[in-house]
């Protein structure tokens, strides 16, 4: 017996000691990590602060982040450039299964349970979320030069998310500056709203917070002494930039040309050279020309998916679903106005398939490649973007994304000096932009502002082809979308009206359902646009 | 008398020469059943569970137990989303208990007294004595942690006293689709005409051209749409008439000097039979002192597509030796070592890779292999196989539905596997220092170790333009689960009590590595070292652990009334360490009236009991390990960190959900055994449920983990066994069971007002959450063909408050499905089946033993998503995608009053998401026939073969749905074709005991 209660008191020992050291205190390793481990890490290495900082401009190039990795579209901010410019009518694509972005063509994206409206608004939601939080960690009466630095990144790219969001959920500023625009969400509110929703604030409100935004960017960069690292980050000229283009959509002429004039002076750069475009080319952030960009490396989950990545989309050249027939090809009737003089004529290929800008290589592969049924090539494929490393079919796409090109600059500030009462400065300004850089030949012809106005849309059209920004310059100057003539299916040749309320996307209904302040009348009912014969 | 616990008890005749025999018996093993950390009699037992036996199991032919339960026991539920063998099913036990697809809602494996989160298809079925279905909160609240999805207990065989048993067993079969296909357009004609009216309907219809400008346009357009001009036409003819019918003189198949392309039969050609052969054998035996089990099996079963299968080496060992009279230790450990041939994007929806939706889908109008100019097969000269046509441009051609894929070349020129070995293991020791008190320590152990090989080929498909691809992949798992348990027994006279006190821990770590690379140097080599570009590697860990007491008191009086009580005290890590801990118990009684006095007398009355119980169980699975914690992902490159990424958004108040569960019911065995059975209420509260809330997006985050709202399922269910006949050489049985259940919504977040709409699905308190909300399909115009949807009238955006509340809404009818999306959706009945179960019946006779098994359900509907998309308007997107025979239907001028809409390829409301494609989900399935004949004894006697049975099974022998093709046992809303398809196997078999 004494033998039983020893082995018993044994094993009890035994059970209470596995016990005691049984504590269940879990955490992850590997790339995914939680708010107690962060903030370790930062006291215990405060540099890891800076990678809050550049967590604002990599929401731009995230995989799957805003509405799951089943959609090959939802790779960051390039889908919504992508998006947007097939909606209009210089970028023509075919609607067809491998077209991730077919919806726009043919305007079934107007549903407020689209993809579409709602990969816009969770991608520049979450690149808030991440600028608010910055934000929130930073005195704004700071002296440091480092945190200053930082803050105007939080600000700068605030106001671009919500200059983004304002053009694509309400009709341009001008004449509609008291009519609902998105949720107005800053660090200062953002506890709050998260419990309690966010009214839609007015179009006025949300460009009122952009200027704000912009302002306390400008003056924190120009008081900071620290340069960014690499053109992935805000600096001076860009904030500069980015004024323009608000003051430029808010047709404040004369700020506007006075912020373009500042960005190009302040900007180490110059626009690509004739020969410099005479080859597929933009996509290193390298490029004199490029003023800021969104930074992609080869290990980067998009780059890594092989396929769900802007090149992938976008390029001729490279692998990916552009070039298995959702091909990105131009206008007929936008190629046909461009010279032959001007170097540009060799960004798209002609009506037989062929382009100067391509070498033996490039050519003979796309001419393989890009055929139609009856194998006859097929024309205006775009051929302005290469590929990574200049590598003909590759399969990495690792292409940089340009975000601000020198460029705009230079014909925002003919457009604004123009429209400020200057028409002929703004005439030389246009006149000598495009006669040094694309096309030696060119004069500019216009001489009222207006005209100004229109050869200067005409030259963005065609230079910033592929770059994001037709839609907006649509909006922007009430132009209608007129299709025909560019080489749409016969199904999807629309003629939309400037104003036409199918033009502004609708909030999406995930957002009506869990925020409180917004009830579905908010959207009205659209009606897809019907086709008109092509001519 | 020779008697053992659960064997027949044989009164021996006295015969020439004497001989023994020990048959296992079901009817008395009932008798002690397998509970919540222990055994109990059955008549002692006060919760609800159900058994499924050996003698069931081992018919069955299925790769993993989960397939097993379809239909055999009360109260649960399979859905099975993928057929890929190996594969389990989704078990749901009296209903599921939450709101959000996040939460799992797996009910908890215990294997031999052990939690198990392993990978289920490790345990072998022929090694499985029991199976019991623990299903209310007495039976199941001592798990209170992982408990409130059910529980199912699995013991493994054990040896019985007596001289060593061998048993042999070998079955060979076939596997082969169950599910048939949809109804599609199965000729290249027909579905070229149907396209030609596709787009000659835009031209007369949406481009207003002339009948002769639209069918010139058709027909110019018509191989453009598809990519493929698989008809030879005559110079200058078109390939279809005015008359809408293929040319006469059009031939099928097209040369263009270099290739030669005709249709192939995809389906045909991907999905097929493969073969399916286990063999096992066990020997099991015993003494007073020892028992030992031991068995190792083999399992390779094909699939029914090429190169997914899953190949299992099983072994185990299981021993208990009574070392002392108060010390009793032993193991039982088993390996597994298995292959899984898993090609993953079979189960991914509208994959291009997913073979299963290429062969549902695929117009008849695509050439699967490459052929030469003469119309010869290309193959490939290095592995001997054909050459497929991806439709990628590789003879010049791009398929204009799913290009650049070819999943028959994928599966046979990739390779895709899962290695695994994995080891369980349990070790226990059990004293006895007092009469009565019993002291057992149990660890339970679980590693898996699984390497994934993937290797993309360098010459076809994907891959090709790259140069191939290799992955290789290590992914650890570990569980340790520690279990101190104290019994005691005392009876004081009748009065008799067992008490039961202990603690348990279970810790789980889950461990990655991997590494890829592209460009491989030689084929058919997945390491990567064989790849030079693009090499990546990454690494990743996740932990979990649970901490619990546990109490339990049994009593009783003169085994006539029962009552007991069992608490938990459980953590859990995914919450804070403020709300980690919560209390779970349960209450329960049961009366045996057979034991009082007044029905001593009633003869056909063998057992009856009533019993209830009442407790809470908890539920910590949220999804998420750490869910208390905001999460953050970590990326960046070239010494530039980003650790913005917000990827969870956690909530330090989240705790346990609760689950409270009644259950009331009554056993039964009447007449002499013939009849037995249970019928039980239940109904299952789940409260504080965890609860992915969707927050405004504009916050930046979608959701947010909380604990809000409950939900009930509440119904009824049958379990019933007759045997009307029963002779020596006769015995018929007849069995079923049947569930009646409901889902109510009993609170929501209050925030919401009592609704919540989220897509297509509503939430209201009140009503079951298995309602959708959607636009109502209001048929065809019939003057214009076009498809009609109801909708309401709605007050002017700019009336007053008074107006709009004044205003009368009215339904009309509308083209514009948009219009109807905003202001005529409405809620759907409840989608839920009303009854579900299943029955069979088996007969023994003169050595023969036949059975079968079904399952059914009634009452509910689904969401046809593959018919939906059958039945498309043929635009640029869907042209070369199959249509559904039911599209001849379509409105045409001279077919006016039709349900289904004029086919226009410009038309973009045709087939929208609607009540349209809202079918019945009743099905009667076939889930297993079998056939067999044991020899009779006194042929084997001399060949010292105790019995040797021969036998034929066949397992999903057949589906009776409402539509041909669909399979309404893929989930609760919704079912589509495009997964791995339930799979029929039909085998023969031999048997040998000696």
């Amino acid at each position: 017996m004494k033998n039983i209660k020893f082995k018993f008191i044994a094993s009890a020992l035994a059970s209470v000691l596995l016990v005691g050291c049984n504590d269940m205190d879990t955490e992850p390793m590997g790339s995914t990590i939680t708010s107690e481990q962060k903030s370790e890490t930062v006291a215990s290495n405060p540099e890891r602060i800076e990678a809050t900082v550049s967590a604002v401009p990599a929401m731009a190039n995230q995989f799957g982040n805003a509405i799951g990795t089943g959609y090959h579209n939802d790779f960051g901010y390039a889908a919504i450039m992508l998006w947007t410019d097939t909606r209009g009518m210089d970028f023509v694509s075919t609607s067809i299964g491998y077209n991730w972005f077919a919806s726009a063509v043919t305007y079934s994206d107007i549903s407020p349970t689209g993809v579409g409206t709602n990969l816009f608004w969770r991608t520049i939601y979450k690149q808030l979320y991440a600028a608010n939080s910055l934000a929130k960690i930073v005195d704004p009466a700071t002296e440091d030069n480092s945190l200053k630095f930082y803050l105007a990144q939080a600000l700068a790219t605030r106001a671009f998310d919500y200059f983004t969001l304002a053009q694509l959920y309400q009709h341009t500023y001008v004449g509609n500056e008291s009519k609902p625009c998105v949720p107005l969400i800053t660090d200062l509110n953002a506890d709050e709203v998260a419990s309690n929703g966010c009214p839609r604030a007015t179009v006025e409100e949300v460009y009122a917070q952009i200027m704000t935004d912009l302002n306390t960017a400008i003056t924190l960069l120009e008081s900071s002494t620290k340069e960014r690292d690499d053109k992935r980050y805000i600096n001076a000229a860009v904030a500069y930039g980015l004024r323009a283009r608000v003051n430029l959509v808010m047709n404040n002429w004369a700020d506007a040309a006075s912020d373009a004039q500042k960005a190009i002076s302040l900007h180490d750069g110059q626009p690509y050279s004739i020969a410099e475009v005479s080859v597929p080319t933009f996509g290193d952030i390298e490029a004199p020309s490029w003023m800021w960009g969104v930074l992609i490396a080869e290990t980067d989950d998009v780059v890594e998916t092989g396929i769900c990545n802007f090149p992938s989309h976008m390029g001729s050249l490279n692998y990916g679903y552009a070039s298995v027939g959702a091909w990105r090809t131009i206008s007929k009737s936008l190629y046909n106005s461009i010279p032959e003089t001007d170097v540009r004529k060799g960004w798209w290929l002609n009506e037989k398939g062929l382009s100067a800008n391509l070498n033996a290589e490039q050519q003979a592969y796309i001419s393989s490649a890009a055929l139609d049924d009856n194998k006859n090539p097929l024309p205006y494929i775009q051929v302005k973007y290469g590929c990574y490393n200049n590598e003909t079919y590759t399969s990495v796409n690792a292409n940089d994304i340009p975000l601000m090109r020198v460029e705009e600059m230079y014909l925002i500030l003919a457009e604004a000096q123009a429209m400020s009462g200057n028409a002929s400065a703004g005439a030389a300004t246009l006149q000598n932009f495009v006669s040094t850089y694309r096309d030696p030949a060119y004069v500019c012809l216009a001489s009222s502002p207006e005209g100004v106005q229109e050869a200067v849309w005409q030259q963005r059209r065609i230079e910033l082809w592929g770059e994001g920004f037709s839609y907006a310059d649509i909006m922007r100057l009430k132009k209608p979308i007129d299709r025909r003539g560019a080489g749409f299916e016969a199904a999807f040749v629309y003629n939309i009206p400037a104003g036409d309320p199918v033009l502004v996307y609708p909030i999406p209904n995930s957002e009506i359902e869990a925020n409180p302040m917004l009830s579905h009348d908010t959207n009205p009912t659209l009606t897809a646009p019907s086709p008109v014969a092509d001519n | 008398m020779v008697s053992f616990i659960g064997m027949h008890t044989q009164e021996v005749k006295i015969q020439p020469t004497l001989s023994i025999v020990l048959s296992a018996d079901t009817e008395v093993l009932d008798e002690v059943m397998v509970v919540a950390y222990g055994t109990a009699k059955k008549s002692a037992f006060t919760g609800s569970a159900s058994v499924v036996k050996a003698d069931k199991l081992e018919k069955r032919q299925v790769s993993n137990l989960t397939n097993a339960l379809s239909g055999s026991v009360a109260g649960v539920q399979t859905v099975s989303y993928n057929g890929q063998p190996g594969e389990s099913a989704k078990v749901y036990i009296r209903g599921i208990g939450s709101m959000n697809s996040s939460v799992d809602t797996d009910p908890l494996y215990v294997v031999d007294g052990i939690p198990f989160e392993g990978d289920i298809s490790s345990i072998n079925t022929q090694d499985i004595e029991t199976m019991t279905v623990l299903k209310d909160a007495a039976a199941a609240a001592l798990y209170g942690a992982r408990g409130a999805n059910g529980v199912i207990l699995v013991t493994t065989k054990k040896g019985q006293n007596g001289d060593a048993r061998v048993t042999l067993d070998a079955r060979w079969g076939v596997n082969s689709r169950m599910v048939g296909k949809y109804d599609v357009i199965k000729d290249t004609d027909t579905y070229m005409e149907t396209l030609y009216q596709a787009i000659k309907n835009e031209g007369l219809q949406t481009l207003g051209y002339t009948a002769d400008a639209a069918h010139a346009y058709a027909n110019s357009n018509l191989f453009g749409a598809i990519g493929y001009p698989i008809y030879t036409l005559p110079q200058g003819e078109g390939l279809i008439g005015m008359d809408g019918k293929v040319n006469p003189n059009a031939v099928l198949g097209y040369n263009d000097g270099q290739y030669y392309y005709t249709p192939d039969n995809w389906d045909k050609e991907m999905i097929g039979s493969e073969m399916r052969q286990e063999y096992n054998m066990s020997v099991s035996g015993g003494s007073d002192r020892i028992n030992y089990y031991f068995s190792a099996g083999y399992l390779q079963d094909g699939g029914i597509i090429e190169n997914s299968g899953f190949d299992r080496i099983t072994t185990r060992l299981n021993v208990d030796y009574q070392a002392k009279k108060w010390l009793k230790f032993g193991a039982n450990m088993s390996y597994i070592n298995s292959k899984s041939r898993y090609p993953d994007e079979q189960t991914n929806g509208s994959s291009s890779g997913n073979a299963f939706n290429l062969a549902h889908m695929i117009a008849p109008v695509y050439p699967m292999y490459q052929r030469n100019a003469d119309g010869s097969m290309a193959y490939d000269s290095a592995s001997g196989l054909p050459i497929y046509d991806y439709g990628n441009g590789q003879t010049g051609r791009t398929r204009n539905w799913m290009s650049m894929s070819n999943p028959m070349g994928d599966l046979l020129y990739n390779t895709e596997e899962y290695l695994m070995d994995i080891f369980n293991g349990k070790w226990y020791a059990e004293l006895s220092p007092l009469e009565g008190l019993k002291l057992t320590a149990s660890y339970g152990f679980t590693v898996d170790n699984t390497r994934y090989h993937a290797i993309g080929n360098s010459k076809y498909g994907q891959s090709a333009s790259y140069g191939g691809y290799a992955y290789q992949y290590h992914y650890h798992t570990t569980g340790f689960n520690q279990q101190y348990l104290a019994t005691y027994r005392k009876s004081f006279g009748n009065h008799n009590f067992d008490v039961l006190a202990g603690y348990e821990s279970y810790d789980y770590r889950y461990e990655t590595s991997g590494a890829s690379g592209q460009n491989l140097y030689k084929e058919g080599d997945f390491t990567v070292n064989n790849t030079i570009d693009q090499k990546r590697g990454s690494g990743s860990r996740t932990e979990y652990s649970t901490r619990g007491i546990i109490g339990r008191i049994n009593y009783d009086y003169a085994e006539k009334y029962y009552g007991s009580f069992s608490y938990r005290r459980d953590a859990s890590s995914r919450f804070h360490p403020d709300n980690r801990w919560g209390n779970f118990w349960s209450a329960s009684a049961a009366w045996v009236i057979n034991k009082e006095q007044f029905l001593e007398d009633v003869a056909w009355i063998d057992i009856l009991k009533l019993k209830a119980s009442y407790g809470q169980q908890g539920n910590d699975r949220i999804g998420n390990n750490y869910a208390y914690l905001d999460q953050y992902s970590v990326t960046g490159a070239n010494g530039v960190f980003s650790d913005g990424t917000l990827v969870y958004k956690g909530n330090k108040d989240l705790t346990w959900e609760k689950s409270n569960a009644f259950n009331a019911g009554v056993d039964f065995t009447l007449f002499n055994s013939k009849l037995s059975g249970t019928i039980e209420y239940f109904s299952r509260k789940t409260s504080d449920m965890l609860y992915s809330k969707p927050v405004a997006n504009s916050n930046g985050y979608s959701s947010i983990p909380v604990n809000i709202g409950s939900m009930t399922n509440s119904g009824v269910e049958i379990e019933l066994s007759y045997t009307p006949i029963e002779t020596k050489n006769l015995k018929w049985t007849l069995f079923g069971n049947a569930t009646f259940s409901k889902n109510k919504i009993n609170e929501l977040d209050p925030a919401l007002e009592g609704e919540w709409i989220s897509g297509s699905t509503i939430y209201t308190e009140g009503e079951s959450m298995y309602r959708s909300y959607i636009v109502k399909y209001a048929g065809v115009d019939a003057a214009t063909g076009n498809a009609l949807y109801w909708t309401k009238t709605v007050p002017a955006a700019d009336a007053t408050d008074e107006e709009k509340a004044a205003f009368k809404s009215e339904w009309y009818t509308t083209s514009n499905y948009d219009l109807a999306y905003a202001n005529g959706r409405e809620a759907t009945e409840d989608l839920l089946p009303t009854v579900y179960g299943g029955f069979g019946t088996s007969l023994d006779f003169y050595g023969f033993d036949f059975s079968i098994q079904m399952a059914y359900q009634l009452g509910g509907k689904i969401f046809d998503y593959s018919y939906q998309a059958l039945m498309h308007n043929g635009d640029s997107y869907y042209a070369g995608q199959n249509w559904h025979t039911d599209i001849a239907k379509a409105w045409t001028p001279e077919n006016p009053n039709t349900d289904v809409p004029r086919i226009n390829r410009s038309d973009k409301y045709t087939y929208e998401f609607s009540d349209r494609w809202l079918t019945s989900s009743n099905f009667l399935s076939i889930n297993n026939i079998t056939l067999g004949y044991t020899l009779p004894k006194n042929w084997t006697r001399g060949l010292h073969i105790q019995s040797l049975r021969l036998y034929a099974a066949a397992d999903n022998v057949a589906l009776f749905s409402t539509r041909k093709g669909m399979d309404p046992r893929q989930g609760f809303r919704g079912t589509s074709g495009d997964t791995y398809s339930a799979m029929r196997t039909i085998s023969g078999g031999i048997k040998l005991t000696f």
